[in-house]
């Protein structure tokens, strides 16, 4: 009789260990600056994103996908990535990926911004766990203010990863794609304070 | 007050998408200052075409058939006199089945060398048989050496004249080979366009074919295609087929609609006002960006747009050898995309009210056995009106999209998953600009 409830609490604790190494990662780290006045803002560029990551041309994708999705939200206008370039070749940036607060209040001038948008790539591509293997994207952004260049919001977001159904019934998770718009999806929730 | 006079400045007929037509009203009599407005008819719908203070209406009408104008007069008063409908004014067709045909040699987009000669040989062969008026090979080749044309993917407006006036050439095809595989399950995608060589090289008529041999295996695979040259010529005739209703004046018979999963993933769309003036938005299409692993998937997915667009009818798309004629001119390299003074030189150099351009992350083809195709891309349109994008969508599909059981639905080649997913996103651009455009 007294074996029973340490037999369900072995099993409890097992089951909980199986879904804590199996579980795909999700993570949301999000800073706001409550001084800011986020309304004021009307257009931003997007500069390219530090890609930390094994395939070259991840960078651009996913900045290219979040252009679009921030764009369709219909609440800011991004400026076109042709004009971005035509900014960054005009100011000579060595680093557009990270701009000083002072080449960012440049920057902004010449492409008329209210905030410029840098952001880093850690994570893009394929994941193995075991057998099993998905996509995972984990992506960090950073908003500065055209004034002053100073961070007023940042936030970042990792998805995808090798799930517990993954790891029993097999199947390689979602598209790159699908994740990259969950992760872009997730981060335009924090900026616009869903 | 009355009518006076009532005329065109250039007698019936006149040809579609080239000819200008003035028409001036004279009105005599009336108090104060006058406003003329001018309507037109095909018969079955009036459209009023210009109101003002101006007593003339400069008509480029696009649509071959026969119409009627009318002209209504109204002075400070309110006294309004009206022309009456004209005589009926016809609209040719820029070319028809007698018109002499340049073909051009077949631009290879495949990204693997293929026996360009014989194909084009085939080609011209199944044009002949279906009785195309073509220009003599010899002739092509002596105009291509004196003007050394190396480029043969479009048309410009001064060698289309030159054309036009040193060979009689009234329309030239260009035919873009997407790809050609022949090992394992055959595989094909080609797309042509006819240009007029008369002074604004217009695309006259564009369309493209997919295929492969699993694409309809039916009862016991008898439906299979294993011969390649089978399917090219299956392929060649569906193409040739829509080349010779356009010319014999028929509608075209394009049954294909926008489907749900090819719409695009994200998108935004903003009003955009059409030029005073103008009777629809003229488009400068640039190549994508090409950031996928496929050679030439920028080139060819502009092709798709371009053909889209065309067949809208209510937009126009400005011939793409034009544009690149422009870019070449004026030395523009769009490193990281277009800017606003590059778009300016386009809007200044060819009238364009829109500039689509945009990045393909994806074009794979499968080649041999059994595969799964992948297209993904984004667009985004430039107004030079407001000089702001009113456009941005991505896209992204896979051919098993909604394959559910027995491989129904399933896309095999990456041409006809392009073709489907721009399909949509013009349907869904052109709504937008339709909503707005009159406005």
């Amino acid at each position: 009789m007294r074996e029973k409830p340490k037999a369900r609490l072995g099993a409890a604790l097992l089951l909980f260990l199986v879904f804590i190494g199996c579980a795909s990662t999700k993570s949301n780290v999000v800073f706001r600056d409550p001084k800011m006045d986020f309304g004021a803002i009307q257009s931003v560029a997007v500069m390219p994103f530090t890609n930390l990551t094994r395939d070259t041309l991840a960078g651009e994708r996913v900045r290219d996908v979040f252009m679009t999705m921030l764009q369709a939200t219909g609440g800011l206008y991004v400026i076109p990535p042709g004009e971005v370039g035509r900014g960054i070749s005009r100011l000579s940036l060595e680093r557009p990926a990270a701009p000083t607060p002072e080449e960012v209040t440049k920057f902004a001038k010449i492409v008329n911004a209210d905030a410029v948008f840098t952001g880093t790539l850690t994570e893009y591509g394929e994941v193995r766990s075991g057998t099993s293997t998905a996509n995972v994207i984990s992506l960090s952004l950073q908003m500065m203010e055209a004034q002053t260049g100073r961070v007023v919001w940042s936030a970042s977001s990792t998805q995808g990863g090798v799930t517990t159904s993954d790891r029993l019934f097999g199947g390689g998770g979602e598209s790159m794609n699908a994740t990259v718009q969950k992760a872009v999806d997730d981060l335009l929730e924090h900026l616009f304070g869903k | 007050m009355t009518i006076a006079s009532f005329s065109p400045d250039k007698a019936s007929p006149q040809t579609a998408e080239m000819a200008t037509v003035r028409w001036k009203v004279t009105a005599t009599g009336g108090v104060g200052s006058k406003t003329y407005s001018f309507w037109s008819t095909d018969g079955q719908v009036e459209t009023g075409e210009q109101k003002g203070a101006l007593p003339t209406w400069d008509w480029s009408p696009q649509v071959p058939g026969t119409y009627r104008v009318k002209a209504v007069v109204r002075d400070a008063i309110g006294n309004i006199v009206d022309s009456g409908w004209s005589t009926d004014f016809r609209i040719a067709l820029t070319a028809g089945l007698n018109s002499l045909i340049a073909v051009m040699p077949l631009e290879n987009l495949t990204g693997t060398p293929i026996p360009v000669q014989e194909v084009r040989k085939s080609l011209i062969e199944a044009m002949k048989r279906k009785g195309f008026n073509l220009l003599a090979e010899n002739v092509l080749e002596g105009f291509l050496e004196r003007h050394r044309v190396r480029y043969t993917g479009g048309l410009n407006r001064e060698l289309g004249k030159a054309l036009r006036e040193e060979t009689g050439t009234n329309a030239v095809l260009f035919t873009s080979l997407e790809l050609y595989d022949g090992s394992g399950m055959p595989k094909t995608a080609l797309d042509a366009r006819l240009v007029s060589t008369h002074e604004k090289s217009n695309i006259l008529w564009m369309d493209g074919v997919g295929m492969a041999g699993n694409d309809a295996p039916g009862f016991l695979l008898l439906g299979m295609v294993d011969d390649p040259r089978v399917l090219w010529e299956r392929a060649t005739d569906r193409l040739l087929d829509s080349l010779s209703r356009y010319l014999s004046d028929k509608k075209p018979q394009d049954v294909r609609k926008v489907e749900k999963k090819f719409l695009p993933k994200s998108f935004h769309g903003k009003p955009s006002k059409l030029p005073v003036g103008k009777e629809a938005f003229s488009v400068a299409m640039l190549p994508f960006r090409n950031e996928s692993t496929r050679r030439n998937a920028g080139e060819i997915l502009s092709l798709h747009f371009v053909r889209e667009l065309s067949k809208t009818g209510n937009i126009k798309v400005i011939e793409p050898g034009e544009v690149r004629q422009v870019l070449l001119r004026s030395r523009t390299i769009m490193e990281g995309g277009l800017s606003l003074p590059q778009a300016d030189i386009l809007h200044a150099e060819l009238d364009a009210d829109l500039v689509l351009t945009g990045i393909v992350t994806e074009y794979q083809d499968f080649i041999g056995g059994n595969g799964n195709p992948k297209v993904e891309f984004s667009v985004r349109v430039f107004d030079m009106g407001t000089r702001q994008i009113v456009w941005s969508s991505s896209s992204y599909n896979e051919g098993d999209d909604g394959v559910f059981f027995f491989n129904l639905g399933m896309v095999n080649t990456a041409n006809g998953m392009a073709s489907g997913m721009v399909r949509s996103v013009v349907e869904k651009m052109g709504a937008v600009l339709e909503r707005t455009g009159g406005s």
